[in-house]
């Protein structure tokens, strides 16, 4: 199938998968999370689930799982901007307004 | 998905609020309207969230409402496809829900910002609300009124300062008798003064202080005006700066060191951390709060304790604008070490303390109070846990609020100040210790 490296990814692609996808039924599920959640939320947790899934069976040598899972990278890259999936961009700066405004009050060890 | 309420604005406050939103759009706002990933994590860090798992009080849900309206203005997807993003245009409808949320719903305790992993301040956010519906001029009347209350204090103080003096002059034979000192005074306009200090409208807020002031040997002056600010509450910064400026002129003409703020809250993060700000030129005093200020006495022994003296059980309530958003978190557990002789911690307590339910200005607004009273469920169930006899609170709304939690709730406890324990467990060599009076409204109501 390929080199011991290909398992260890297989491993945290499942392990994402599987996190992934108790997320989502989390969020579906809960009174408190669906009304936080617009369709831009729902739509982003199945972009990921898509990519982490064909990630993993491209590692196991599934040629159209190949093809798909760089047609859904190209999507993520293009769709980011666009959405939430934003955060993991704007979240240091996040943390650094939140750092210069407690942490200078001594609040934070 | 959201039900039709009655509403009192109109269209011309949908664009005023939709201007004063432009004008606060700083980076550090649109960074945190940015970044929340609707992750939910905050949800049971909500004090409202965890009394009545109501999905309506979660802070996104809360916070979302601003988001949804800047989106619709000012994000691309929530200007071209709305719908995709949850992007509403700002309505008289959406507006009258944001009042509530901002007014009814949210403290501004901040203990879901400290809890959200990219430290989202919802804070900031229900402020922006706050400021928004200020700008409509329909905010809660009450606040409007309190924070013009004290603008004009300053502006009139020519009429009322002979009475303000006679009350002074009245305490200062109450802190004669209760200090068994003849000579001790109650400064006002001393300048030179090491301290100015200043109290809420309330003999409780000043007594105990003087005691504690005559105790250590310090040199202080009280302030005349009070160190409330509504101004802070509505979010209106130019009101709020103009209430700052009264102490910050008194504090200058007077040529004091240190500017110590009463037990109050948001008092307290305004003149020490955020109140700054406003002004071009630094100050030239330092601010603490009184609480540090005993701290710092009992450290050096400036003043003597008998904590056998307060031997009812104590809890401890960390005030969120003194605690969480304040930075003064360890002085209060070693004062009431050294003053009593049963502490007891509330768990959790300091960053993670639960708020009252009464902060935010919330105490003031009498339409909202079973809103309040529900959300101070957590509060009350700590309180109840800890069996203790007696709640220290070292802010004046905190302590309003834990009195009406303490008889909705059944709760059989005492609520008390820092400085009043502190007050009490006083020893002066030779001199009979006095029991204190009750609470009284200083000046005119």
């Amino acid at each position: 199938m390929g080199p011991p490296v290909n398992y260890m990814f297989m491993l945290f692609l499942g392990l994402g998968l599987l996190a992934g996808t108790l997320r989502t039924v989390r969020r579906f599920s809960r009174p408190e999370m669906r009304i936080i959640s617009s369709f831009d939320d729902y739509f982003s947790m199945v972009l990921v689930l898509l990519f982490l899934l064909t990630g993993m069976l491209a590692l196991m040598g599934i040629f159209w799982a190949i093809a798909v899972y760089f047609v859904i990278a190209a999507l993520f890259l293009a769709y980011e901007p666009l959405s939430k999936i934003r955060h993991y961009l704007y979240y240091p700066f996040g943390r650094y307004f939140f750092g210069a405004d407690f942490g200078r009050r001594g609040v934070l060890r | 998905m959201e039900q039709k309420v009655e509403t009192r604005f109109t269209r011309e406050d949908v664009d005023r609020a939709l201007s004063a939103l432009d004008e606060m759009r700083t980076r550090q706002l649109e960074t945190y309207l940015h970044a929340c990933a609707h992750c939910g994590w905050c949800n049971d860090a909500c004090h409202y969230y965890v009394a009545g798992a109501n999905p309506e009080r979660v802070p996104t849900y809360k916070a979302d409402q601003l988001r949804k309206v800047w989106k619709r203005k000012y994000d691309w997807l929530g200007k071209y496809v709305p719908w995709w993003v949850g992007a509403v245009a700002l309505d008289e409808q959406q507006l009258e829900r944001m009042s509530q949320i901002a007014f009814r719903d949210c403290t501004l305790c901040g203990r879901c910002t400290v809890n959200c992993p990219f430290g989202v301040d919802t804070r900031l956010i229900i402020r922006t609300i706050r400021a928004m519906i200020t700008a409509t001029g329909k905010a809660p009347e009450i606040l409007e009124q309190l924070a013009d209350a004290a603008i004009a204090r300053e502006e009139n103080f020519e009429f009322i300062k002979d009475f303000y003096l006679e009350q002074i002059k009245e305490l200062e034979a109450e802190l004669r008798s209760r200090t068994g000192d003849p000579e001790t005074r109650i400064p006002v306009e001393a300048e030179g003064a090491e301290f100015l200090y200043v109290p809420l409208s309330g003999a409780h807020t000043i007594l105990p202080a003087a005691q504690i002031f005559q105790a250590a040997g310090q040199s202080w002056t009280l302030s005349m005006f009070e160190a409330a600010n509504y101004g802070v509450f509505l979010h209106d910064i130019p009101r709020a700066k103009r209430i700052v400026e009264r102490v910050l002129r008194e504090a200058k003409r007077l040529k004091v060191k240190e500017v110590i703020i009463t037990e109050c809250g948001h008092a307290y993060t305004t003149f020490r951390w955020t109140a700054p700000n406003w002004f071009q030129e630094p100050w030239p005093f330092k601010v603490r709060s009184i609480v540090e200020v005993i701290d710092e006495y009992l450290l050096e022994g400036r003043i003597r304790v008998d904590p056998s003296l307060n031997p009812m059980s104590l809890t401890y309530h960390d005030s969120c604008n003194l605690g969480r958003n304040g930075g003064v978190l360890e002085e209060p557990r070693r004062i009431l070490q050294a003053v009593a002789t049963d502490f007891r911690e509330m768990s959790p307590n300091r960053l993670q303390s639960y708020c009252c339910g009464g902060g935010g200005g919330l105490v003031a607004l009498l339409e909202y109070s079973e809103q309040r009273l529900l959300a101070g469920k957590p509060k009350a169930e700590q309180i109840r846990a800890t069996g203790a006899e007696a709640v220290v609170a070292s802010c004046d709304n905190c302590r309003h609020q834990l009195g009406e939690l303490n008889e909705h709730y059944g709760l059989g406890v005492t609520v008390t100040g820092m400085a009043e324990l502190v007050a009490n467990a006083v020893v002066r060599r030779g001199r009979p210790r006095v029991g204190h009076g009750e609470r009284e409204a200083v000046r005119p109501a």
